[in-house]
């Protein structure tokens, strides 16, 4: 009888698959590591209030698919409650929009690229009730920033260009004609300005002018302590962005909004994000126009899990967040240079824009898939009323 | 329209026509080549029997040596056949453009990203050349099950195991992503580690040389690797949260043989054979633990017994292994070719070949038969020498004949299937499937005047003398027209020195974004700036309106947000202005029917340029 090699081993895997078989499911141990929370950053929803109106951007149709969400542009006309439809033809809008509008001039708006698209059209309006004048271009693709694009009447357009890793990283310059641009400033120029060494200059996020008309640049500070908004001078790039104080001091800031169309008398103005570990907050600024120096808000905690819906400039040097809480809830932040942050709650489900108009009336947009509605709140009791509906022609299915 | 790109269905009669003719014309090449051996070896005959009536008892001399051993029989006719069955398999409509997404790619879609990368080149070889890919695997496939079949001994038998080894791995590797091994939930119950791997095994063991064969330990050794095999998987079937201990859908979604048997039930097949899966699938949702613990405690008992390579036990095993494989073939596998892209009938057939073979190896060794050597006098093999041909045996040069014949359709498949696979361009068939055949025309074509992306004006006359390929672009788009633009460029740098003779034209079809600095973006955007014969022309609304109008060109603003609309159209114009050829420019998905496009229109510019 030959001797049987397998039999002990299989003594073995019986016994193997047995255990395996009546194995409980082990779960490993939490990780003690904390995931980090993410930065602050400002999406293109916006509202940008001047003299003749408002213009509303948004993002309608599936917003969950990038090729069938389309930006919409809305306006307003000063003195009116209804909203009007006014978003660009001739180009696919899946990337978002970014307007700029300097007091008295057109209506500039930048098409965000997308898909196989690699540079950045930009259509212009002289009047809000007029129609599109022949369009322009940027020389490649605008940063993906509410403040990529600024006008001013006296002194041109700037814009924020994306670099190879999609953030803004350089600035262009027009005197005023949106087909001719000229370089201007990139990161690594700001980054070797005067004073930009305290900043440790990171990514380029907006562009303004300053009351005087000068260039303004808002860039990310990796140092603490530091806002980074350089100045054109004659001088070259300087550092003009405040320095922190208080509790704010160990916190690495980054412009998210930069405001200022270089009208006379009107200072910039600007939203910054601070970031340390798990701590988040924002804090708003403003230029004196005449001395060049800036106010600061007190800081407003962001809980971890809460984003940046929408941010805006009602006019006046006041300015709005609109925050969402991974639970859904939606809460609007306003500051005014002199005041402190006011809080409104529970605004509309589906709310992904708001606007604010003479007497702090405040409306909030909502969006379902085609259908935009205006909500308009009641000061007085503070219930949200229907005030205007829309069915707006969203090209679904067009991108793909 | 642009942006209103068709998919190619499986089912696209453009390329299931190409591929049924292409084979048609093959298998007659094929018939009329084997129809001249038939007749070389029917008078081969004639003459041989004349001789045997002439000499008496000369034929007496040709009497077999040794048979071929049994248990290598079987695998050489098992796997031959099997061969065969894949080869008509292959013959299936919908596997030219169907294998790609519904057989290579959901193969490792699980896998670890190299898997993925390394099949991706079997997918895209596949996807640009799915004609010439799906006729050479046909003969491929015919051509190894055949030379199985007609070689039994011999170096011709033992090259036969080695090609089946070589073919068995590229399908092993490209077709099913390594049989799953890299992916999560292996299991023998779905064919792990792959139908292709036992391919290859038959194939080793074939191309062993014959001695081999003459004792009990390749039998051994066969029975042993299954067994340790077996063993194997089942402790990774007993192996708990891989979803094999469940049953029914609960919060972990359904287990993973109810899953398995809930998607092969969808394939298309008999009502019969689904009605036992369903049935199945029930009894398994009930009780799912039952169920693996029998598969367990079953694949264990014949992993064991077949270590012990003892020929009692391991016939038992065998037997035991026999109705669990055709269990599990019928009720999990679902027959494995079914569906209209079943490649072939899965794993357990190929196992139980081998374990057959295995078990034939352990208990038949081949006995030698010594035949008597005739004396043959001196004057006989004077004469045979002045006739060698007379003293071939009908059968042994049938043998030849058909085993060189099978080596030719190896060929056939395999050299078409290597030049394709080494083509980054793929076929102008797709570009066909998608657009549909070109029309000819022969008519001037409407005159322009515009200008290009450098401001100078451009006419259509002013292009006379060289062959012009005109077509429609809009300069903010974000979706086809970059693609047909690359593909202008492609079919330019694929004419080679005939380009200087051809001109790509592209006129804005966006009647808001018209300027020339958009013109002069969209060429940096795409790497058209430098290119010396692209123009990219525009001109004032009126002026873009005439040629669109002039050349049928719709173009339309939609509502905001959405790009233009425009025809995706192409013209070719001779060096004589008159307008010769009209292609749709559709470009469909995926890049394969991007460069497709490129060849047509390279291979209708030089048509043109010729005519």
């Amino acid at each position: 009888m030959t001797p049987w090699p397998g039999r002990r081993l299989g003594f073995v895997l019986v016994a193997v698959i047995a255990g395996t078989a009546s194995c409980s499911n082990t779960t490993p141990p939490p990780s003690s590591r904390t995931a980090p929370t993410p930065a602050l950053s400002a999406p293109l929803n916006n509202t940008l209030t001047t003299p003749a109106g408002t213009w509303a951007v948004l993002p309608m149709g599936i917003l969950s698919q990038p090729l069938n969400t389309f930006w919409e542009l809305f306006f307003r006309s000063t003195g009116t409650s209804r909203w009007v439809l006014v978003t660009p033809p001739g180009v696919a809008l899946n990337g978002g929009l970014t307007v700029a509008q300097a007091t008295g001039g057109p209506l500039i708006v930048g098409i965000e690229p997308t898909n196989l698209l690699r540079y950045s059209p930009l259509a212009q309006r002289a009047l809000a009730g007029g129609g599109w004048a022949p369009p322009g271009l940027v020389p490649g693709a605008l940063a993906p920033t509410p403040d990529a694009l600024a006008s001013s009447v006296g002194s041109g357009l700037l814009a924020v260009l994306r670099g190879p890793n999609g953030a803004g990283d350089s600035v262009v310059r027009s005197s005023g004609s949106v087909l001719a641009w000229a370089a201007l400033v990139t990161r690594q120029g700001i980054a070797a300005s005067q004073g930009a060494t305290s900043c440790q200059v990171g990514n380029v996020t907006s562009v303004a002018f300053s009351a005087a008309g000068a260039d303004l640049v808002g860039t990310e500070c990796r140092a603490a302590g530091i806002v980074g908004v350089f100045a054109e001078s004659a001088a070259g790039w300087v550092l003009v962005g405040p320095h922190l104080g208080g509790s704010m001091t160990s916190q690495p800031a980054s412009v998210l909004r930069l405001w200022g169309d270089g009208s006379a008398g009107l200072g910039a103005s600007g939203l910054v994000a601070l970031s340390r570990n798990t701590s988040r907050s924002l804090v708003a600024i403003w230029q004196e126009g005449s001395s060049g120096s800036w106010r600061l808000s007190s800081p407003l905690a962001v809980a971890a899990d809460s984003r940046i819906v929408a941010s805006g400039d009602p006019a006046g040097g006041e300015l709005f967040v609109l925050i969402g809480s991974s639970g859904g809830a939606l809460d609007l932040e306003t500051v005014a240079p002199s005041g402190s942050w006011q809080e409104v709650s529970g605004l509309p489900a589906g709310t992904v824009d708001v606007s604010i108009g003479a007497g702090g009336v405040v409306d909030a947009l909502t969006v379902a898939t085609t259908i935009f509605t205006d909500w308009r709140r009641n000061a007085t009791t503070g219930v949200w009323g229907k005030l205007q509906t829309m069915r707006v022609p969203v090209p679904l299915g067009s991108s793909s | 329209m642009t942006g209103m790109g068709r998919h190619l269905q499986a089912n696209n009669p453009v390329v299931i026509s190409a591929f049924h003719s292409l084979l048609t014309h093959q298998m007659l090449i094929v018939g009329v080549v084997l129809s001249v051996f038939l007749l070389g070896s029917s008078a081969l005959r004639i003459m041989q029997l004349r001789r045997l009536l002439n000499s008496e008892g000369e034929a007496a001399a040709a009497a077999p040596s040794d048979p071929e051993p049994l248990a290598r029989r079987i695998l050489r006719v098992g796997f031959g056949l099997l061969w065969v069955l894949d080869g008509v398999l292959q013959i299936q409509p919908a596997m030219p453009l169907g294998l790609p997404g519904s057989v290579l790619q959901p193969a490792s879609a699980t896998s670890p990203s190299w898997v993925q990368h390394l099949v991706n080149f079997g997918v895209t070889t596949w996807t640009n050349h799915p004609v010439t890919a799906a006729v050479s695997a046909v003969w491929i496939q015919l051509a190894l099950g055949v030379l199985l079949l007609v070689a039994p001994r011999g170096r011709w038998s033992r090259f036969a195991g080695l090609a089946s080894l070589g073919w068995g791995l590229v399908v092993w590797i490209f077709g099913e992503a390594f049989g799953g091994i890299f992916a999560p939930g292996l299991s023998w119950l779905f064919g792990a580690p792959g139908a292709a791997v036992f391919y290859c095994l038959a194939g080793a063991l074939l191309a062993l040389p014959e001695r081999s064969w003459g004792s009990a330990a390749i039998g051994r050794w066969l029975l042993r690797g299954f067994g340790l095999f077996f063993v194997g998987m089942a402790v990774l079937q007993a192996w708990p949260d891989r979803g094999f201990w469940r049953g029914a859908v609960d919060r972990h979604g359904a287990g993973q043989l109810l899953g398995m048997v809930q998607q092969m039930a969808q394939t298309s097949q008999p009502r019969t054979i689904s009605s036992m899966l369903g049935s199945f699938g029930s009894f398994d949702a009930a009780h799912g633990w039952a169920v693996n613990l029998f598969v367990v405690v079953v694949l264990a008992a014949i992993g064991m017994a077949l270590l012990t390579a003892r020929p009692s036990i391991a016939r038992v095993a065998v037997i035991a292994a026999v109705v669990v494989g055709l269990a599990d073939w019928l009720l999990v596998e679902d027959l494995g070719f079914l569906g209209g892209v079943g490649t072939d009938p899965n794993s357990m057939l190929p196992t139980l070949l081998l374990l057959a073979g295995g078990y034939v190896a352990l208990v038949r060794l081949p006995v030698v038969v010594t035949a008597p050597v005739p004396e043959v006098s001196a004057a006989a093999v004077a004469e045979a020498d002045g006739r060698g041909w007379d003293r071939v045996r009908l059968a042994y040069a049938s043998r030849v004949v058909a085993s060189v014949g099978s080596i030719g359709l190896l060929v056939l498949g395999a050299a078409p299937m290597a030049v394709a696979s080494t083509n980054p361009n793929a076929d102008p068939i797709l570009a066909l499937a998608v657009d549909g055949n070109p029309d000819i025309v022969d008519i001037p074509a409407p005159g322009f005047q515009l200008v290009n992306q450098n401001g100078q004006p451009v006419s259509l006359a002013s292009l006379r003398g060289r062959t012009v390929a005109l077509t429609f672009l809009d300069p903010v788009c974000t979706s086809d027209c970059p693609l047909i633009a690359q593909e202008f460029k492609e079919a330019d740098s694929m004419l080679g020195a005939s380009a200087g003779r051809a001109v790509f034209v592209a006129v804005v079809a966006n009647p808001i974004y018209r300027a020339t600095a958009f013109t002069v973006s969209f060429d940096e955007q795409e790497g058209l700036r430098h290119v010396a014969n692209w123009l990219f022309l525009t001109g004032t609304t009126a002026a873009l309106s005439r040629i669109w109008n002039d050349y049928a060109v719709e173009v339309e603003v939609p509502s905001a947000g959405a790009m233009v609309a425009h025809s995706d159209i192409a013209y070719l114009i001779d060096a004589r202005g008159q307008m010769r050829e009209v292609l749709s420019t559709d470009t469909g998905v995926g890049s394969a029917s991007e460069s497709s496009f490129a060849v047509l229109l390279s291979e209708q510019l030089q048509r043109v340029m010729a005519s």
